[in-house]
């Protein structure tokens, strides 16, 4: 049986315009809090290749999610509830080398305030470096306007500013990162 | 039991063997600094071994192999006196090469991250009783020519003036992989475990990089890696059952380490893939064995159990 043409491309356009939907929808969808992890633990990482490549591999699937979630570690850093979890470590790690030095007769450490404050800023700072360095290896048109405007604010302490405009003007657009 | 040689401090008795009618895996006991173990008796069923951690100290181990004669005497002859007294030594002297790979003018930037790593260091593997203290020497080398990272290993380890067979070899480089700005590599993914690369051109590294870089070298993982939707990728929570940004663990990236756990301590001394185990080792102890290399108790202790009340204690 030959159908008529309309009821033969009725069910044709719904199905595309269904895909096209779906593809939209995964493009915008928020990040899950596994997803949301795996930017955190890029944010935060010591040996970077592996977790650059899970989040470069989630912003292939969440591209606007990725972006803002790293956009967000440049411009705020991480939360208050995070800084706060890593500044009670700095301060039992204080505490722990100020007893190990008197036990060892080493020199005693500065006051603690000197100590640990710089160790939070540090803290701080390099996972705002890091949301701008996973923004210049997905360049996407969005993760690029997100680390100009960064960088035109003025506002981001020296580290923050150098990885930034590393970010934008050195990552080449092509290659992944290099085998480590 | 008792363990002369420890002064001020706490040692971590783990006990596996038959313990109240029932056989013990690595069972954590706190001394004060004596450790009290009721109702223990010697069932050549149950594999038997007492372990010891202590800070300022070396880790201890005693086993019983069945099928070696003999080697249940320790035992037996305490379960006899009803006293067992395990003498620990000094902390082995992990022997470690740090090159700066820096031109003249930037000797001192280096210098000054590898001073700030290493009094980071010193302190964690002390207070945490993992048995190890550092035996460092340092040399300079220019930037030249080898490319520093580990794909270029085989290269590197060619040139003696590059490479210290003997040694966990810890290379200072401006910025390992360039465009990456990644604050450290161990190469135990091209099996050499013994090479470390940290950036000293990274403005923020974490002070605790150097010793989390060891643990590496020592056989240790990250807290937890299976596959996830896109690949390997690490499950947090499921090894601390803590928030792992609170738990500061050795092997945890965060700003500090104030803690490690069981079977951390005991894969950095026992397991046969630490680098003080492999063949050729002058460190290699005869208690070493293939450690499980998922996060539940098997051969050697878990990953994931932690001291009851935490570890190291204050």
């Amino acid at each position: 049986m030959i159908l008529p043409r309309h009821t033969s491309r009725g069910p044709a356009r719904t199905g595309a315009m269904a895909i096209l939907f779906t593809l939209t929808a995964a493009c915008a969808a928020p990040l899950t809090h596994e997803e949301q992890l795996t930017v955190e633990r890029y944010l935060v990482c010591f040996e970077c290749p592996a977790p650059l490549q899970d989040v470069r591999r989630l912003a292939g699937m969440k591209p606007r999610a990725t972006v803002d979630s790293l956009d967000v570690a440049l411009r705020r850093g991480p939360t208050v509830q995070r800084t706060a979890e890593a500044d009670s470590l700095l301060n039992a790690g204080y505490t722990r080398d100020s007893t190990w030095r008197s036990r060892n007769a080493r020199p005693a450490l500065p006051p603690r305030d000197s100590v640990v404050a710089p160790d939070s800023r540090s803290y701080v700072d390099g996972y705002r470096a890091r949301g701008a360095l996973g923004m210049g290896w997905i360049r996407t048109a969005r993760a690029l306007r997100y680390l100009d405007q960064a960088i035109a604010t003025g506002q981001l302490p020296p580290s923050v500013l150098a990885a930034a405009r590393f970010a934008r003007d050195s990552i080449p657009s092509a290659n992944g990162p290099p085998s480590p | 039991m008792s363990f002369p040689g420890v002064a001020e401090t706490r040692p971590l008795l783990l006990y596996s063997g038959s313990r109240g009618g029932a056989c013990r895996r690595f069972e954590p006991f706190v001394g004060d600094p004596d450790v009290l173990l009721e109702g223990v008796a010697y069932d050549p069923g149950c594999p038997a071994g007492i372990y010891v951690f202590a800070r300022g100290a070396s880790a201890a181990g005693l086993t019983v192999d069945p099928s070696e004669p003999g080697s249940e005497l320790w035992l037996t002859s305490a379960l006899t006196s009803k006293v067992l007294s395990i003498p620990l030594a000094s902390p082995i002297r992990l022997p470690l090469h740090l090159w700066l790979v820096a031109d003249e003018t930037d000797v001192a930037q280096a210098t000054a991250l590898r001073d700030k790593l290493l009094d980071a260091a010193y302190p964690i593997m002390d207070a945490m009783g993992t048995g190890l203290t550092l035996d460092t020497i340092s040399s300079v080398l220019g930037s030249g020519a080898l490319a520093y990272d580990c794909a270029s290993a085989a290269a590197i380890i060619g040139e003696p003036e590059t490479y210290e067979q003997g040694r966990i070899n810890v290379y200072f480089v401006k910025n390992y992989l360039q465009s990456d700005w990644t604050p450290a590599y161990n190469c135990v993914d091209v099996l050499h475990p013994e090479m470390i690369f940290i950036s000293w051109g990274y403005d923020n590294i974490p002070k605790p990089t150097l010793a989390h870089e060891i643990g590496h070298s020592l056989g240790l993982v990250h807290p937890q890696t299976e596959d996830g939707p896109y690949g390997p990728v690490q499950i947090w929570g499921h090894t601390f059952e803590v928030d792992p940004f609170k738990s500061g663990n050795f092997m945890w990236t965060g700003p500090a380490i104030t803690n490690a756990s069981i079977g951390q301590l005991f894969a950095l001394n026992f397991s046969s893939e630490s680098w003080l185990n492999l063949d050729g080792s002058p460190f290699k102890r005869p208690q070493a064995r293939p450690c499980q290399d998922d996060w539940g108790a098997g051969a050697c202790a878990a990953l994931n159990s932690f001291v009851p009340g935490g570890w190291p204690p204050p």
